[in-house]
Order: structure tokens, then C-alpha cells, then sequence
């Protein structure tokens, strides 16, 4: 019954997709330029040997106990080294954080976030970001969904996302020159204090002369005909029978806090999947031709994996070492319970832990 | 030791007490069904595991991998592949906890090995506690790990308690049984504590024209060889049809109830010359007591089982065994010879397979009543243990028969043959044939491989250890390879039999002169 | 090879000098007179005797000078004797009155090895009139002719022609009679360990007559004792009326013919076999009774006379029954060397060792057998069988009486039981050091 409905609506879009010309990247922002989509545009990539090294960093997070009033988080975030399709080096830090709201202040709700690790080693705790810097005001813009208040859960996350910066940063000790450091996602900073951990791993590998880039398994982003930039790049490519692997620049950033050459690139010919690509634009402009085509070569030779043909492997074993999954978050909230209830404490905490789990009581009942 | 210096080969991930699940470590390492694992607890205490089962494990999914097979298979994608394989693709291998180790001993493992234990391969000196000769040790093989076989953690079996407590070898062909039989009858001569009666209808035992257990250097005294076409200096079979007994044809020949009161009537009419009256009556002679078609179908079946007839008037002997001349002592001398702690073989090679049957039935029923009546005067305790070896056992052993013919020697001594010191050793490919309530009490299996099922299903229901696990196991046994399931062991052992040629040839006598130094005169 | 007929005669075991009683000595010679008088009279061209012809390998001259005149006789008719020594007439080292009868000619020894290549070849003799090949091995304490047997060349006595014997004195493994059955440590000759093809066995050594045809070896014949024999068995067996004898056996064109193994009996000896065998649950003193009673009215004038006594009594003792009055009164009543087992008696009390034999010379070996395996010497002629055999053989000088006929003592016979011993022992050389 539903399938005439459903026939009629695709045929109603098939126009709005197909028919459309390419048309350019549209990128809304300050200081962006942006390249006419062309086929000239296109970069094939050449295989080549290269002595670099490529590293790649990623981290992951999950509540473990949520209330209106504090939220707390399993914290994970993984850094290895590669060369080509060799695991060099690993490292994971797994910490928690708590976010609870403050009583207000000028009339506003305050989010300040603590961090603790299992470990009492200085080393390792400057590998968390400032817990100052992970203060925030109910109403920060950065930190709202539209016009809502933040979810506390999602502003604990964020504690998440500033230790990737210090775990990558640290790691451009173990990099030489020339190597490549991988973050997944874009070099831009979304959150109010973000910045500076940013600007402090662009500078320290402009230092080192390091290439920090960035990969994005996702983008919306969309040309100014209203189609996906992703699609149209990639129906560019086969309209003009380019089939080896390649990389298309089509914008260059010079914002402060987002300071890239921007590019679309296809890692492998046996695969359609092309990503959103950025690296860091000072470091980019210093490097010839041969030099580009290497680093382009190097994350190649890393995204031959079988699991995710076109994707660098790097990203899916860092993906995958920093996930905290369901099956383990179980387990420590069930630490982080016997430990309150030791405390004394968890009557008080489950009185607010009650606002919110109603919809977790719902679920195992219909289970 | 610490753990940079072990070699470890896997690490426990998961599982239960049904099965411990041990990631294999990939480099260098192919843990192997049966092999034999422990997991150290501390300095004193550790687990011994065998793996029942093996798989693949993979973090990658099951349709990226049917994928990377295609594109290898089609030549595509040559630069494609899986990243850190050894990591993503590994062998999970199933384990059950068999014995814990201890200072004191060892015990039946009650608790979980630690978590995420690190796994190695067991050493000799992880399994001294089974290369420790029992008294009177029978050497049946070495202990094997998976295909590896720890030469110097050789396998004994208390030898009064392995043959009085009765064996089972099930083994279909080419699995190493003779091999087994030889090598464990080699170190039963080293004893010379026990009697052996071995039906040997290959005559692959003694060694006529190859190595043998002639070739033993206890062979002259402790070996008997009888053949109805003996080698020179070893016994010519020869049987008194006088000393046959109605009750030797017992579960062997098929009477009906009428031939068996015939019989009986003859027996105690005409005493030990009961056959040769049989065989020379003529049709009415013994109108009113037996039928003449009785008669006449008796001496059908004495020519077929005995080769004994008659033509004008005189008894003909066909087959060369049976005789009526000579041959009046054979029975008593055997069973002297086994009382005496002696292998004997006869063999049956050139006989039909009833004969072959009657004559063991004949020696075992001569030992068994011989073994009751000293049990009787309080005189058993000075016997040595016999045992009687029966190949292809189910045509004495299996319910059909049992039902057709009735009990047989062969049966009660299954039965009854532990508490008189009288022991059997039955080989089967068909254990699924002989009835439960006889496999029972075959305390100690010698399980060679079997790629029948329901075989495998029916050794593993009868063994003395829980051997739910290792069907998969059984089936993948190779020549030599076998598992002992006793009562006397505390968990079922996986062995290896060496060639007996190698044994032979390293252990046997270096020449053929007897050190009795002969005078002419 | 002269084609004509003939006859020869087998005969074994004999045992001169197996007996005490004065009449069973004479009648012993008579019996062996007897015997070689219907040799003569058959006209046997010769007389083969498989072993045991005398008890001991030196019996007492008087009944040796009583043989050797009938052995003269033969040596005038050219009736050779042949001979294969018994277990019996020789064992150990010393001399022997065979020895002693071959070098006056009277009899000739037919086993005459030589060792070829590693085996025992068989001289085989030639009888001078008949062209007989004969060829023989003797028998040794212990069954030991097992290691001439085994070590025998085989093919040279098969391939020889002619009409050929083979004389030995052994048990046969597969032919041995079912009251043998249980005697373990009688060492047997597995039967193809002999030559095959030859014309006629003469065996020995077994005391029951029997003949045999089996593959390969055609005409075994055990004529068992041509008189009574020796030991309790042997006694009883006659007592019971088992015939002893001889065989004449008729030969023709190099083959002996059909219906040709005749056995002759010679019965010089009538026997009377009494049994008791209902004392259980009775009292020596009434057993003693009854038994007197019964042989009141029994007739064993002359007679061979055994008696079995079994049973289980009530109470007492085995000892409380009179073996002496029994003998006693037999003796009065005029019996011959009468014999009395009383083994099989038993009360409650008496379990300790069981004896499955009946003869003195098996008991002994039992009891050497029980007690032999407690010790453990690190020569090996004193362990096990061989020890059992040194132990008898060394019983059986040291039983001899070192006092001569008068009752002194002898240093001569005294020195002939020191060497024999110490021949025994083997250790001649040391003791000469």
C-alpha cells in the first residue's frame, strides 16, 4: 500500500537530482575562496615510495551516567603511527569526565567539567585539556543546538574533542619532518577555548614541518546548483573517464582559527567513496608538486584495506581503538555506581538521575 | 621465568567451563586440535588444557572477506588487502580445562583459569606426573600434543589393572592398531608378569618373515607361537578333538534347542569321544532320543566347524588343527603358558573364522574356570593376570549375536573375568555393535581414529572420561595417534604409538645364540 | 640299500636299577631276558633302546653283569644294539655304564654330532646288514636336548636315503599325553623341530605306550616301559593292568609295512590297584580300620600292590594314618614292593603346599620351584630352571651313602661324591686352584 506512495514521490525527485547541473562548491564563511568546478581541477595521484611516516588521531566518549544537573563520561582517545600498511606505534589514554551545572551565574546556568585518570602521572594528565577551559555558559552560542540549551551530556563531550588537540599535539614529538598527522574531521574549532588548542597543534607542527591534515568521513556541503559537492565532484570525474586515484582542490581557507587548502580526493580506484579533505595551508603552499603527490601517495598506500576500500586505515584502527561501545560502557557504569554507592552519595544522585531515564525504564519494557 | 622469556601461543578471551576460548597468537604459532596447553597461576599451581576445536575469528565481517577472496581469486585489487592480518584474522581454539597441577598433585579443575591468561604449550616437565612408571608398567605410547609428540613423556598403564579391567581398541583400518597391540604385547614381554593370549588372524604378531615379537629378548621364554604350519622351534597347532567340550561351541556355533540336547546326551552318554560317536552314527541309531534329522544336521555343522567327518566308517580330520591323534595337552599347556606369564599366539590366519573363534573359545573357557576354581580354594592371589585378545570382537560381542547364539566365554569374561584376574582386550571398528552393558566394563578405551560418526558418538558415550568434545577430535586422528580413556587416568591422554619396527630394532636381540653353552657329549 | 625283509625292535626305558624289592629286581632282569629273547626269536636284525636303558648312569653290578651276558648273546647273533642315553643313565660329567658297554662293543651309541657352520650335524649310522640309516639325539635332565634340537641341521638328515629312524628320548610339545597336561616343567620338543620324512620315530622318555601319524611324520612310536618303569605313577599304571612292552616293527623293500609296528607285551608282573577314597569326614583311627579290614580280604599274594588313600579327614593328622602297619600287613600277605600315596589326604588345618604331584622326584622339583624364586644368585646356572636342575642332581649325589657294604664309612666312595658335587657345581677349576 505504501509503495505507489512511495514510487510517486521518488519520481517527483529524480528531476531535482538528476537534472541539475554540477554547478560550484558553496561554502558559506569568511576568507574562503573557492575554485570553479573544472575538470582541470583534478590531480591524478602517483604511486610512489616515501619514507613518511603517517599518524592518525581520533577519540570517542559515551555517558555512563546522565542527569539534568551533571553528566559523566567515558573519555577515550587513540594516537599510532604508521608507515604505509604497518602499525608503528600506539598509544590510548582513557580518562573520565564529569560536566555538572553550576548555580547561576549572571542569570545564567554554568557547565564546568572535571577530569580524572586512573593514573597519578604528570605526563599523562597533560595530556587533558584544562578543565578551566571546558567552562561554560548555558547560553554560549558555541555550545547551543539553535535556540536550546545545551544538553550537558553534549557539552561533556567536548572535553573529548580538546584531548584529541593535546593527544595529536604531544604526538608531533614522534614525528619527523615531512610526516603526516591525521585528525579525523576538519582543523576548524567549533567551541568557545577551542581555538587555542588548535592554534597550539598548528604551530607546533608548523614548527616540526609536520603536515597536519584533516579527513572528513562525511560533508554536507553543496554546490550552488543545491546538489552534494561529494556527488557532483564524483560525477565529474566519471563524465570525464578520470578512474585513477586523485585529489581536487576547491577551496582555500585563511580564517584564523581555520587556516586550510581545502580538496576533495578518491584514494582508490576500486572505490566510488570520496572525502572531504583539508591541510594546513601555510605548511601546503611551502611544498612542490612531487611533494604534494607524495603526501597524497602516502595516505594512499594507507586505504587499501579491504574493510573500507578508499578509506585510510589509520582513521578506521583509530576509530576503532577509541570507541567506547555499549557492551563496555555497562561495565563502568557499573564501577561509577559501586563507587557512589561506597560513597554514600547515590540516593542524592539517583533523585536526579530519575529526570531523565525515563525513557531508558520505556525501553526495557517494550524490549 | 617471566612472560618475555615463555613462549606463549595464545591467550584466553572467553568461555566457559564447557570450553575456554584462547586467541591464537599468529606469528609462528598453529595451535593444533589436541594439543595440550597450560596456563600458570602462580609458581605452584597451574591448568592443563586440551584444545577439542578450532575456528577462524576475524574483527573484519564476513561479506568484506567473501570480498578480498573474490578479488584474489579474479586477480583484481593486487593492492588490496586486509592491514595487520595477523591482527584482524586469528584462530580462536576451544579448550576444556582437563587437570589442575599442583605442589600436592593433581586435582579435577573446579574454577575458571584467569581471565585473559596467557596460554603456552605444555612441556615434559609440566606432565611428569604421567611419565611416572606405575608398577608393572605397560608402555602403550608417548604423549602427544596435537601432532607433536613429547618423546620423553612416555605413557604407562598399571599393567594388573589395564588387563583385568578389560580394554577396548576401537580403530578402523589403517589407524595403527596392530602397531599398538605390538608395541604395548614388546613391553608386556619386558615384564613377563603377565599372560596374553593373543588370536592373531593376520599373523602379523609373531614376526615370521619380519621384525616380530620373536625378535624380543625375553621371546624364548616368555613367547609361544602356535601355528598349524608352525616355523621351526615354535608349536604346530594341534588340537585333541577328545578335549573339545559342548560348552566350547557355546555363543560361537548356532544350535537350536533339539541340537543342544542331542549334544548333551552324547556328552554324557559317551564322555570326551562324544563328536566321533556323533559323526560316526548312522541314520536310526538312536531312534527315541534323537531325531535323525538332529543328527544329520549335527554332523553338518561338526564337518563345517571342525573339518570332522566320516567315510566308510572311519573319522576323517580335514581341518589341521583337530586331530585325533596328539595334541591331548595343547589346552592345558596354553593355559599353562599364560598362567605362567606368557604371550601366546596362535595363529588363525589360515583358519575359517568359526575355527578360529572355537579355539579361542576353548583357551579362554580352559583359563576362565581354571582362574574361578582358584579363586575357590583361596589360591587367585598367586595367578598372573590373563588377558585374551579378540579382533573384530562384535562377532562374539554385539547384541546380535548375543541374541542369536547366547552367551559365549567371551561375554562372561567381560562380565564377570575382573574378579577371577582374567581380563579381554576387544578390537572393534563397530563398537556401536556391542551392547552398553558390556562396553561398560572395557574400563580403558584405546581410541584410534574413527571417520564414522556414529561410532565416534558411540566410544564417546562409553568412555570414562567426559569426551562430549571430542568428536571432532577422534575423527581427526592419524595413524599412530590415539586418546587412552581410562579409570585409571585422570583425564584422557592423547598418545602416540611409535613404529614397533623402531622399538624392535633398538631393543631386540643382538644375535640368536641363547647363552646355554651346548656340550656335544 | 639290500632289499629284503627284515625286522628290528624298539624298545625304551627299561631302568635297570630302578627298584628295591629283591623280587622286582629279578623280575626286572627276566623281563629284559625275556624281551631279547623274542627279539631272537623274531629274528630282529637289531634292537634299538630310546634311553633310560639303566635308572642310573652306574647301577649296581650285579644286575649289570646280569645284562651284559644277555648283551653277549646279542653281540654273537650280530644283533646290534643301538642306544641313545636316557635322562636317566647319564647326567653330569662322570662315567657311565654306557660308556663302558660301547667300549666292550656290546652296544653302539648312535648320536655322533659334529658342528658345521653353526648346527648340529647327525652323523647317521648304517646298519651293516639292513642298510638302516640311523641317526639319534639323546635325552638330558630338564628337557636341555632342546638346544641340540634347535640348533640341529634339519636338511642333512632329511636328505639322506634309504629307510631312515630317528631315535630320541623327549616329550613331544603337540603329541603329549593328557597326564602330562599339567606338568609345566616337563620341556617338550616342539614337533618340527625333528627332521621330517623319516620312516620311523623311536621316541622315549614317555611312560605310556602311543603311536602317532601326523603330517609329515609318520610312525611315532612310544613303547612306554618294557617294564614296569619307576615312581608312583608307573606302579599305579601297572597295578591298574596298563600293558608294557616292546615294538617288533616288519620292514620290506626299504619301507616298513603296513600293519608292520606290532606291540609285544610282556607281563611278568601282575598288579592290584586299591583305592580309598572315602575318609572324609572320618577319624584316622577309623580309616585305619577300615583299611586294614579291606586288605584283609583282599588277594595280593605276588602281587604289584598300590594303594590311593584321599580324602579330607575330620580331624587329626595325615601322619595319624599307618602307612607302616598297612605296608606291613601287605608285605605279610606276600605283596611286591606294595606303594601307598597317601599325598591327597588333607585335614583342615594342613593348606600350606599344595602338591599337584604324586611322584617323589616331581615333589622335589615343585618344592625346588617354590622356593627357588626367593633367591636370587648372581650366577645364572643357579637361577631359575638351571638352578632347579643343579639343585636335584646335587640332592640326588648327596643322597648316596658314603658307608660301603660293611656300613663304614668309605673315603672312596666319600671323594667320588665330593668330585661329582663339585663337577656338578662347576667349579673344577677353582677348586683345583
Amino acid at each position: 500500500m505504501i509503495i505507489p506512495g512511495a514510487r510517486k514521490l521518488i519520481n517527483r525527485l529524480i528531476p531535482e537530482v538528476l537534472d541539475r547541473e554540477i554547478g560550484d562548491p558553496h561554502i558559506q564563511g569568511e576568507d574562503i575562496e573557492v575554485f570553479p568546478s573544472k575538470k582541470e581541477n583534478f590531480k591524478l595521484i602517483n604511486k610512489i615510495e616515501s619514507p613518511r611516516d603517517i599518524a592518525f588521531v581520533d577519540g570517542g566518549n559515551l555517558e555512563l551516567i546522565g542527569a539534568p544537573n551533571f553528566s559523566i563520561q567515558l573519555n577515550r582517545v587513540y594516537k599510532a603511527k604508521w608507515h604505509n600498511d604497518r602499525r608503528i606505534t600506539n598509544k590510548r589514554l582513557e580518562f573520565f569526565s564529569a560536566t555538572y551545572s553550576t548555580s547561576l551565574v549572571d542569570n545564567q546556568i554554568q557547565y564546568k567539567t572535571i577530569f580524572e585518570l586512573d593514573s597519578n602521572e604528570i605526563k599523562l594528565r597533560e595530556l587533558l585539556p584544562k578543565e578551566e577551559d571546558l567552562s561554560f555558559a548555558a547560553n554560549d552560542r558555541s555550545i547551543m543546538s539553535g535556540n536550546q540549551v545545551a544538553d550537558i551530556s553534549r557539552v561533556s563531550s567536548i572535553g573529548r574533542r580538546f584531548a584529541e588537540w593535546t593527544n595529536a599535539t604531544d604526538l608531533i614529538d614522534e614525528l619527523n619532518e615531512n610526516d603526516i598527522l591525521m585528525i579525523d574531521g576538519t582543523l576548524q574549532s567549533n567551541f568557545t577555548n577551542e581555538s587555542t588548542y588548535l592554534t597550539n597543534l598548528r604551530r607546533k607542527a608548523r614548527e616540526k614541518r609536520v603536515i597536519l591534515c584533516g579527513l572528513s568521513k562525511t560533508s554536507s556541503l553543496q554546490t550552488t546548483t543545491g546538489l552534494s559537492l561529494l556527488g557532483s565532484i564524483n560525477r565529474l570525474a566519471e563524465e570525464n573517464s578520470i578512474e585513477r586515484e586523485w585529489y581536487y582542490p576547491f577551496a582555500i581557507s585563511r580564517a584564523t582559527d581555520h587556516d586550510v587548502m581545502i580538496f576533495i580526493i578518491k584514494l582508490s580506484r576500486n572505490s566510488n567513496r570520496i572525502f572531504r579533505f583539508e591541510v594546513d595551508r601555510k605548511t601546503f603552499e611551502e611544498l612542490n608538486d612531487l611533494q604534494i603527490n607524495e603526501i597524497f601517495s602516502t595516505i594512499m598506500r594507507n586505504s587499501n584495506d579491504l574493510s573500507f576500500i578508499g578509506y585510510p586505515y589509520g582513521l578506521i584502527d583509530a576509530d576503532n581503538m577509541a570507541r567506547v561501545s555499549y557492551d563496555e560502557s555497562d561495565e563502568y557504569k557499573g564501577i561509577i555506581t559501586s563507587v557512589l554507592a561506597k560513597s554514600g552519595a547515590s540516593k542524592e544522585f539517583l533523585r536526579h538521575i530519575q529526570a531523565k531515564d525515563a525513557h531508558d525504564i520505556l525501553n526495557m519494557i517494550l524490549k | 621465568m617471566n612472560n618475555k622469556e615463555i613462549d606463549f601461543v595464545g591467550q584466553v578471551i572467553s568461555g566457559d567451563v564447557a570450553g575456554i576460548l584462547i586467541r591464537e597468537k599468529n606469528v609462528g604459532k598453529n595451535i593444533e586440535l589436541g594439543d595440550l596447553l597450560i596456563i600458570d597461576e602462580d609458581d605452584n599451581n597451574s591448568v592443563l588444557l586440551k584444545v577439542f576445536d578450532l575456528s577462524f575469528g576475524s574483527q573484519i565481517s564476513p561479506s568484506n572477506m567473501e570480498l578480498a577472496a573474490g578479488l584474489s581469486l579474479e586477480g583484481m585489487g593486487d593492492e588490496i588487502g586486509f592491514y595487520e592480518s595477523n591482527l584482524r584474522n586469528y584462530t580462536l581454539a576451544n579448550a576444556k580445562a582437563i587437570i589442575k597441577i599442583t605442589k600436592e598433585g593433581i586435582k579435577i579443575p573446579k574454577v575458571l583459569p584467569k581471565f585473559f591468561s596467557k596460554i603456552r604449550y605444555a612441556t615434559k616437565e609440566d606432565l611428569q606426573f604421567i611419565s611416572k612408571p606405575p608398577e608393572d608398567p605397560v608402555y602403550l605410547g608417548n604423549i602427544r600434543s596435537g601432532s607433536k609428540v613429547l618423546d620423553d613423556v612416555p605413557v604407562y598403564l598399571n599393567g594388573t589393572d589395564f588387563f583385568t579391567h578389560h580394554v577396548l581398541i576401537p580403530a578402523t583400518t589403517g589407524r595403527g592398531k596392530s602397531n599398538l597391540v605390538k608395541t604395548m604385547l614388546w613391553s608386556v614381554l619386558k615384564l613377563g608378569k603377565f599372560g596374553v593370549l593373543v588370536l592373531d588372524a593376520h599373523d602379523e604378531y609373531y614376526g615370521r618373515h619380519e621384525l616380530g615379537l620373536k625378535d624380543h629378548q625375553n621371546a624364548k621364554e616368555k613367547l609361544r607361537y602356535y601355528s598349524s604350519d608352525a616355523p621351526v622351534g615354535s608349536n604346530t597347532l594341534l588340537i585333541n578333538i577328545r578335549t573339545i567340550a559342548p560348552e566350547h561351541f557355546e555363543g560361537i556355533v548356532n544350535f537350536t534347542e533339539a541340537q543342544k540336547q542331542a549334544i548333551w546326551l552324547f556328552s554324557n552318554t559317551f564322555r570326551e569321544t562324544w563328536i566321533e560317536r556323533i559323526v560316526l552314527s548312522d541314520v536310526g541309531e538312536f531312534e527315541g532320543l534323537v531325531q535323525d534329522t538332529t543328527l544329520a544336521v549335527l554332523q553338518r555343522k561338526l564337518r563345517t566347524s571342525l573339518g570332522i567327518y566320516q567315510k566308510d566308517g572311519e573319522i576323517i580330520c580335514d581341518n589341521p588343527v583337530f586331530s585325533l591323534q596328539g595334541g591331548e595337552s595343547t589346552l592345558d599347556g596354553i593355559t599353562g603358558h599364560l598362567q605362567d606369564g606368557k604371550i601366546v599366539i596362535i595363529d588363525t590366519s589360515k583358519l575359517a573364522d568359526q575355527t578360529e573363534l572355537l579355539i579361542g573359545s576353548m583357551i579362554a573357557s580352559k583359563v576362565f574356570y581354571r582362574y574361578r576354581a582358584s579363586k575357590g580354594k583361596g589360591q587367585l592371589i598367586d595367578n598372573c593376570p590373563i588377558s585374551i585378545i579378540i579382533e573384530e570382537a562384535p562377532r562374539v560381542l554385539s547384541n546380535d549375536q548375543l541374541q542369536e547364539a547366547g552367551e559365549n566365554i567371551y561375554s562372561t569374561i567381560a562380565r564377570e573375568g575382573r574378579k577371577f584376574k582374567v581380563g579381554l582386550i576387544a578390537i572393534t571398528q563397530l563398537t556401536s555393535l556391542i551392547p552398553k552393558i558390556i562396553l561398560s566394563n572395557l574400563n580403558t578405551k584405546i581410541i584410534l581414529g574413527n571417520e564414522m560418526s556414529a561410532e565416534r558418538r558411540a566410544i564417546i558415550d562409553c568412555a570414562a572420561q567426559d569426551l562430549s568434545e571430542e568428536d571432532r577430535t577422534i575423527g581427526s586422528l592419524d595413524k599412530g595417534e590415539a586418546i587412552v580413556s581410562s579409570v585409571f587416568t585422570k583425564f584422557a591422554i592423547p598418545i602416540y604409538t611409535p613404529l614397533f619396527e623402531d622399538i624392535a630394532r633398538r631393543e631386540s636381540k643382538k644375535d640368536n645364540k641363547d647363552d646355554y653353552e651346548l656340550k656335544l657329549d | 640299500m639290500k632289499n629284503t625283509m627284515f625286522k628290528f625292535a624298539h624298545m625304551a626305558d627299561i631302568h635297570i636299577g630302578a627298584h628295591k624289592d629283591k623280587r622286582l629286581i629279578d623280575l626286572e632282569i627276566e623281563s629284559f631276558n625275556e624281551s631279547i629273547d623274542i627279539c631272537i626269536k623274531e629274528g630282529v636284525k637289531f634292537i634299538i633302546i630310546a634311553g633310560d636303558f639303566f635308572h642310573e648312569p652306574v647301577p649296581e653290578l650285579e644286575q649289570v653283569r646280569k645284562i651284559i651276558k644277555k648283551l653277549i648273546e646279542l653281540s654273537e647273533l650280530n644283533i646290534p644294539v643301538y642306544v641313545v642315553y636316557g635322562s636317566h643313565d647319564k647326567w653330569g660329567s662322570g662315567e657311565t655304564i654306557i660308556e663302558l658297554l660301547e667300549a666292550a662293543k656290546l652296544i653302539i651309541k648312535i648320536y655322533n654330532p659334529k658342528t658345521v657352520d653353526g648346527k648340529i650335524r647327525l652323523e647317521m649310522h648304517q646298519d651293516k646288514e639292513t642298510g638302516v640309516k640311523l641317526a639319534g639325539i639323546p635325552g638330558k635332565r630338564g628337557g636341555l636336548e632342546i638346544h641340540i634340537f634347535e640348533r640341529l641341521d634339519r636338511e642333512h638328515l632329511e636328505n639322506q636315503d634309504g629307510l631312515k629312524i630317528f631315535v630320541f628320548h623327549s616329550g613331544i610339545e603337540e603329541l603329549k599325553p593328557d597326564f602330562l597336561k599339567n606338568a609345566m616343567d616337563m620341556k617338550c620338543i616342539p614337533i618340527n623341530l625333528f627332521p621330517k620324512g623319516f620312516d620311523y620315530y623311536a621316541g622315549g622318555h614317555i611312560h605310556k605306550r602311543d603311536e602317532f601319524n601326523i603330517q609329515n611324520y609318520q610312525n611315532i612310536i612310544f613303547p612306554g616301559p618294557s617294564f614296569i618303569g619307576h615312581g608312583w605313577k608307573d606302579y599305579a599304571d601297572v597295578s591298574k593292568g596298563e600293558k608294557r612292552g616292546f615294538y617288533i616293527v616288519s620292514c620290506e623293500n626299504n619301507k616298513i609295512i603296513d600293519n608292520g609296528i606290532k606291540f609285544i607285551e610282556m607281563n611278568k608282573i601282575e598288579g592290584k590297584f586299591i583305592e580309598f577314597d572315602d575318609v572324609t569326614g572320618k577319624r584316622a583311627k577309623q580309616v585305619n580300620e577300615e583299611i586294614n579290614k579291606k586288605l584283609e580280604e583282599e588277594d595280593v599274594d605276588n602281587k604289584l600292590v598300590t594303594i590311593r588313600i584321599f580324602g579330607e579327614l575330620l580331624s587329626g593328622n595325615k601322619a595319624d594314618i599307618d602307612t607302616s602297619a598297612i605296608r606291613k600287613l601287605l608285605t605279610n600277605k606276600n605283596a611286591i614292593a606294595p606303594q601307598i600315596n597317601d599325598r591327597k589326604v588333607t585335614t583342615k588345618e594342613v593348606r600350606k603346599i599344595r602338591m599337584s604331584s604324586e611322584d617323589k622326584l616331581e615333589i622335589e622339583e615343585e618344592l625346588f620351584k617354590e622356593s627357588i624364586i626367593n633367591i636370587k644368585p648372581e650366577s645364572h646356572s643357579l637361577q631359575n630352571e638351571k638352578g632347579i636342575i643343579m639343585a636335584k642332581e646335587l640332592l640326588k649325589i648327596l643322597k648316596k651313602s658314603p658307608k660301603d657294604s660293611s656300613g663304614k664309612n668309605s673315603t672312596a666312595l666319600q671323594n667320588k661324591i665330593t668330585k661329582s658335587s663339585i663337577e656338578i657345581l662347576g667349579i673344577s677349576e677353582i677348586m683345583e686352584e
